[in-house]
């Protein structure tokens, strides 16, 4: 059997069942954040931003995982499988980053009076979105032999990223700063508002897996048409 | 009783911001699947090289 016809386009059975799983996950989600918890005295209906705000940085942290992985398996073997899982990953962690970033922007508007602000957190975030953005230019204008292993050492740059951004809070005193560290001081102190969080992250982060996975058969199937299509111009 | 302040609009904004990067990616994706599908046809008699022949040393 040929190899385009091996690697179907369409989802199957099983990729169906994902999918439904994670509508399912999804809708639950929105059900807890929408209805299952009460408004927050101090900001309102706006601090309902938190869930998926949070929960999207969680998700984009678990692409940058992704992207390591497949950088340094592509690194070590230089199996084009491989590189593919990492370009799928990058791009999904460049969407779940620009998620991180608009929502973080229109809830700090109102609540901060600003929609930015020169601070450790969000800048190291800034500098991860830049580093994601970075691997997408570098896939599309970069040299076309190269470009996997460059894209596999800038992965590898992009994971150092997150510990800066996951620490960079206690770089600052609290009150030196306007973003909250919410979790790691016990800030969820409702159980409705801890459940809520807990499942918005569980159907973030298998919303991105799959996203990956879907992004990675695209890229898959497409790197068998364009070698389909050179061998018929030779 | 406590004053809590309508921030309505902003949250509505943020999610329109969440699921329109969300909806933007996923027509993206379903767009270049378009084209792969619309090419795929015409190259099936000749791709029996597998692309682990194409990695760069």
């Amino acid at each position: 059997m040929n190899q385009i016809e091996k690697t179907k386009t369409r989802l199957m059975g099983l990729e169906y069942a994902a999918l439904a799983v994670v509508a399912l996950l999804m809708a639950y989600a929105l059900w807890w954040v929408f209805i299952g918890v009460p408004n927050e005295r101090v900001m309102g209906p706006v601090q309902r931003i938190f869930y998926f705000h949070v929960g999207s940085a969680i998700a984009c942290y678990c692409s940058v995982a992704t992207v390591l992985a497949g950088s340094l398996a592509f690194l070590a073997t230089r199996k084009r499988i491989f590189d593919v899982a990492s370009e799928a990953a990058a791009e999904v962690g460049l969407v779940f980053a620009t998620v991180v970033m608009l929502s973080g922007m229109i809830w700090a508007r109102p609540i901060w009076n600003t929609w930015f602000h020169w601070e450790p957190r969000l800048l190291s975030f800034l500098c991860l979105w830049l580093v994601f953005l970075s691997l997408i230019l570098l896939r599309r204008f970069g040299d076309q032999e190269r470009t996997p292993a460059h894209c596999a050492v800038l992965g590898v740059v992009a994971a150092i990223t997150v510990p800066i951004v996951v620490y960079s809070i206690q770089l600052l005193p609290q009150f030196a700063q306007l973003h909250p560290q919410v979790v790691g001081r016990r800030g969820l102190r409702e159980d409705s508002f801890r459940w809520a969080f807990g499942i918005t992250t569980f159907a973030l982060i298998c919303f991105q897996f799959f996203l990956v996975y879907v992004r990675a058969r695209i890229g898959w199937v497409s790197i068998r048409v364009k070698m389909a299509s050179n061998d018929a111009m030779v | 009783m406590e004053h809590v302040p309508d921030t309505f609009p902003w949250m509505f904004y943020g999610y329109l911001a969440i699921w329109g990067v969300f909806v933007f990616f996923l027509f993206s994706m379903l767009r270049r699947l378009r084209a792969i599908e619309r090419t795929l046809p015409r190259h099936y008699p000749s791709s029996e090289q597998s692309p682990e022949q194409h990695v760069n040393k």
